[in-house]
């Protein structure tokens, strides 16, 4: 009994409309949680809930499944009601200032330590000035001043008092003093000392040789007394500098009691502004102490008492929630900047930014996997961080050696974090396997499913998820038809007529083409028709590359027959996928058989074009062939299969049926209807099974065909377990609902060969023969036939049985 | 007055100087210049046989005439940097000049009538003696009478409300009623302290005092003997009207 063509309803799954209890989307509420994706909530659950080490999670699926919206909404809701996180800042360690303090307050404080010491700075800028304006430190310091000048003058005075004696001048040079011979109140000019007697001018000479040795130990005595003099001024404004110091610092102390890190770094503080009084005097003062040092530099001297927050402003109540968007290796662990000065890049812990890790420390963090893995370092700086529970600023630059310059070492800040990738499947996987690391950090698989089961209730929620989208992205609401329509779609974007995709972002981009074309036409609602309009326009878009494909088979310059019948030629099907659209077109397959020693050759591998899945397809068909038909004697043939005019690669196995086929025609000599295509791969068994693309490969057949005009005789063999994929096109339905167009769900290749010869197959008897004239029995009586031409054709010439024994399968056919 | 003469060396006592010339300038709204003096004495000793001793590394040497131009065109350049940054700093105008000659007579040389003289010790004073009085020194303003005199008074007390130091009025017997009367009109608080009869009366009495400048007038009799006054105060002087 042949198979008949399946009914236009198998063809298309309609979505039900009167079950929708609604006008209009308008009225639905938004999906309270993702539609559909029950495991994935329950994974996010357990890895949200789960506070241990490597408990992070990776959430993989397909893009546009609303991973990073469920993931984000999911983890605001959840950290709203999480404690805040104690906030991190970075001080300046005195004794080490490469190696900034990190310090940790209560969410809030942070932000009124930076104004504290941005205030205690102010103040002091103030007080400390005003301290050495003060009477009693000017008295002080002219004292010792005064001190250190009499003790130098005084010396000085005693050598001169000696020279005058000895009537000798104790002269100041530029650069020193020297002693001259004197006359009245003047140096005794050289030429009258010349004209003096030799003794006289020797006693003088001797007289500032003894003096001279004076002179040098009151000069060798200046640094000591100068060193004694900065001591005393130092000590003097070491004490000075307390008395303004020590009541704000012990206020401030009193405000962060109970914190010892904090009160610590004040204690440090105070004993540091207590050495660099200058940086707090005001800037003229400055240049006066130390000249030649630009504003800059004293700008910089006051920045050490700054706090540098480790995080951008301030944030909501709860843990934190921060999506990174470029996860650089910086942007994740955070960098230190530097700054030009005087040709040289200097920095300080000042210029420490914060990364995302430490924004989201004490909360979750969000990443695109495959982002992350495209940012050098960023991975493994990540991982680093992780494992060793601690976020450490770490320079890319010095860590590659590629610059050499001052920078810090930042004391690494504790990191209790719950990092969440987002990534498709592969890319998970792919971390499996190649990264020991991946799976005891990231112990969570969030598995997003891309198509879920079609039923009234999905249905009824679809609904809700269209209202949602619509609502969000502001476009008109759908009727019903619109839904309905989008369900469908949603259908064949599965691939399935009883399940539907959940692939929100294409469908937002369907609900937006739609709105457009119900705003064209002036509609309030979108409507079926809308989103059909959307859809065609989209696939007019994308399908100049299918159009060409068939305009070269109606125009005979690729050879499709799509009527009439022929010997050894069938019409396989192929699927082509170009970006996000893919198309199917006819192939044709052709086979040519000899004796041989059982062979099946495929051309497409022999020159590279077909992949290892084809190949697989056509040794399993040789199998089939060689176990049905020459169980008890040596398959002796020698066929090639070939897809005529195909120039780039062939893979899969789903031409695999219609390989078979084609065999039998070639080995029957029965033409086969080329109004007829095929797909579907064959086992070992003869069965048909599933292919993918079936709904594509259907319409790139029906196109050819309505293009040449439809017969009523044409069709498309699908394997039967592919009818619950179908979701045809309505033009295709239509052609099937009229009679003009077929489409037949095969289970087995006999059922096949007899719609494609019009002859019975023939079931097997109990002698092992196929009835007469079946197509079984003509392949096998063919076969056994170049069987014993092989045998007699061996027993002539053993050693090369196949050479030069090539038997046109025509003239077999004839026989 | 037209400007403040203040004599510069790019020494440390010169930098005094110039801040407080500048300080009065900037008090008075006159101009600062600076004059860097070039002293004859320096020269001398490259013709004799004597050594120099550096101050900052103890180090002994013979002068040479070159090297000591040298040095002396380094320090003018520094001198004039520094008048530069003090004027800018304090806002007033500023002229820079340099002479050759010897010590303060190159520097009146170069005074006004119009110019408050910054008189400085010369190359041969060096040092102050030791055992000062402990109570901070005075500036003294020496009120001879005459038309200068007020100007002295001012000027001294300006000077001293400046360094925040007392001021004391050292006048002859005779014009001790004169002095009372201008300090009454003018409204300056100072202490008053009245010479003895004698020439030696008013070193001796600068001696005693000690002060940390000496004002007079350039036209009173003083003026004279500015260097013997100056020796015997031990101190910097400001001269009234230099010419």
């Amino acid at each position: 009994m042949p198979v008949k063509g399946l009914k236009p309803a198998a063809l298309y799954r309609r979505c039900p409309t009167s079950s929708f209890g609604f006008r209009s989307t308008a009225e639905l509420e938004d999906l309270d949680d993702v539609l559909g994706q029950d495991r994935a909530v329950e994974a996010l659950t357990f890895g949200i809930g789960i506070r241990r080490d490597g408990y992070n999670l990776f959430v993989l699926g397909p893009p546009g499944t609303g991973r990073h919206s469920m993931v984000r909404d999911y983890l605001k809701r959840r950290a709203s009601t999480e404690p805040t996180p104690d906030e991190w800042v970075y001080v300046n360690n005195f004794e080490q200032p490469h190696r900034p303090n990190a310090l940790s307050l209560p969410s809030g404080r942070a932000t009124g330590l930076k104004r504290d010491m941005e205030r205690l700075v102010e103040d002091l800028q103030a007080a400390i000035p005003a301290l050495f304006e003060s009477d009693e430190f000017r008295t002080r310091l002219q004292a010792i001043e005064e001190e250190f000048k009499e003790a130098q003058e005084a010396a000085f005075k005693n050598v001169q008092v000696d020279a005058n004696k000895r009537n000798l001048a104790l002269v100041r040079t530029p650069m020193g003093f020297a002693l001259a011979p004197m006359r009245g109140n003047e140096v005794m000019p050289p030429d009258e000392f010349n004209k003096l007697p030799e003794a006289v001018r020797k006693q003088i000479e001797q007289d500032i040789e003894e003096l001279q040795v004076e002179l040098q130990a009151v000069v060798r005595q200046i640094p000591d007394w100068e060193r004694d003099r900065r001591s005393k001024i130092r000590e003097l404004t070491r004490e000075m500098t307390r008395l303004a110091v020590a009541g704000q610092i012990a206020e401030l102390k009193r405000t962060y009691a109970g914190f010892d890190q904090v009160i610590a770094y004040f204690a440090a503080v105070e004993r540091d502004i207590a050495e660099s009084v200058d940086a707090f005097m005001p800037q003229e003062q400055q240049q006066q102490m130390a000249p030649g040092q630009g504003p800059a530099r004293a700008a910089a001297a006051l920045r050490r008492y700054q706090v540098t927050m480790m995080l951008d402003g301030e944030r909501p109540a709860g843990a934190p929630v921060v999506s990174e968007e470029l996860p650089t290796q910086p942007n994740l662990v955070g960098r230190v900047e530097h700054q030009a000065e005087m040709g040289a890049l200097l920095t300080d812990f000042t210029m420490i930014k914060p990364g995302a890790l430490h924004r989201a420390n004490g909360g979750y963090l969000v990443i695109d996997a495959l982002r992350l893995l495209q940012q050098p370092y960023a991975w493994e700086s990540l991982k680093r961080a992780l494992r060793g529970r601690h976020v450490n600023v770490e320079s890319l630059g010095q860590m590659l050696s590629l610059i050499s310059t001052v920078s810090l070492d930042p004391e690494p800040i504790p990191l209790d974090v719950k990092v969440v990738l987002i990534g498709d499947r592969r890319l998970y996987y792919l971390l499996c396997a190649a990264d020991p690391d991946f799976p005891s950090l990231f112990k969570v698989m969030v598995d997003f499913e891309e198509n879920i089961d079609l039923t009234a209730e999905t249905a009824q929620g679809y609904a809700r998820l269209l209202a949602g989208v619509a609502r969000r992205a502001e476009l008109r609401p759908l009727d019903r038809g619109g839904v309905a329509r989008v369900v469908e779609h949603a259908g064949r974007m599965a691939g399935d007529a009883d399940k539907v995709s959940v692939q929100v972002g294409h469908l937002a981009d369907l609900l937006r083409e739609a709105d457009y074309f119900a705003g064209n036409a002036g509609r309030k609602l979108i409507g079926r028709d809308d989103v059909q309009q959307a859809i065609d326009a989209a696939v007019y878009r994308a399908n100049r590359a299918a159009e060409q494909t068939r305009e070269a088979i109606t125009r005979d310059t690729v050879l499709i027959d799509t009527d009439g019948a022929k010997v050894a030629q069938i019409n396989g099907l192929a699927v082509y996928g170009l970006g996000n659209f893919s198309f199917g077109r006819p192939s044709r397959i052709t086979a040519r058989v000899r004796m041989g020693s059982g062979e099946v050759v495929d051309i497409e591998r022999r020159v590279e074009l077909g992949g290892p899945l084809h190949s697989k397809g056509v040794l399993i068909l040789s199998a089939f062939l060689g176990a049905r038909f020459a169980a008890d004697h040596p398959l002796s043939l020698s066929a090639s299969l070939v897809f005529e005019q195909s120039y780039g690669g062939v893979d899969g196995d789903s031409a695999s049926s219609a390989e078979c086929y084609v065999l039998m025609s070639a080995l029957s000599g029965l033409p086969i209807d080329q109004g007829m295509a095929v797909t579907g791969s064959v086992n070992q068994h003869g069965e048909v099974q599933a292919i993918g693309g079936v709904n594509e490969k259907i319409e790139g057949f029906f196109d050819i065909c309505a293009d040449r005009g439809l017969t009523g005789r044409q069709g498309v063999l699908i394997p039967a377990a592919n009818v619950k994929h179908l979701m045809l096109r309505g033009d295709v339905v239509d052609a099937v609902r009229r009679g003009m167009f077929n489409v037949y769900a095969v289970k087995t290749i006999d059922e096949g060969i007899e719609l494609l010869t019009g002859r019975p197959a023939g079931a097997l008897r109990k002698d092992g023969t196929y009835p007469p004239d079946s197509v079984n029995r003509l392949v096998q009586d063919r076969l056994l036939e170049l069987a014993e031409k092989r045998r007699k054709f061996g027993a002539r010439r053993p050693d090369d049985a196949s050479e030069n024994a090539d038997l046109d399968n025509t003239k077999a056919a004839a026989k | 007055m037209r400007r403040i003469l203040v004599a510069l060396d790019a020494g440390p006592d010169s930098m005094s100087r110039l801040e407080q010339a500048a300080m009065l300038a900037a008090d008075m709204q006159i101009e600062l210049a600076g004059l860097f003096v070039e002293d004859d004495d320096l020269f001398r000793l490259c013709g004799l046989p004597v050594r120099e001793i550096s101050l900052g590394s103890g180090a002994v040497r013979r002068p040479d005439r070159a090297t000591m131009e040298r040095e002396l065109r380094i320090r003018q350049a520094e001198a004039r940097r520094r008048l530069q940054d003090v004027a800018a700093r304090r806002q007033v105008s500023w002229s820079f000049e340099v002479r050759r000659g010897r010590g303060r007579e190159a520097l009146l040389g170069a005074a006004g009538d119009a110019d408050v003289v910054a008189m400085y010790r010369s190359v041969l004073t060096v040092g102050r003696r030791r055992g000062r009085a402990p109570a901070p020194p005075p500036v003294v303003a020496l009120f001879e009478g005459g038309d200068g005199a007020r100007q002295v008074l001012d000027l001294a007390a300006r000077t001293a409300r400046q360094q925040g130091a007392p001021l004391l009025v050292l006048t002859a017997t005779q014009l001790a009623d004169e002095a009372k009367a201008a300090l009454t009109s003018t409204g300056i608080t100072a202490s008053l302290r009245t010479l003895g009869a004698g020439k030696t009366a008013l070193p001796r009495g600068l001696q005693e005092v000690q002060p940390r400048l000496l004002v007079l007038d350039a036209a009173g009799k003083a003026a004279g003997r500015l260097d013997e006054l100056l020796t015997a105060a031990d101190c910097d002087g400001l001269l009234i009207g230099g010419g």
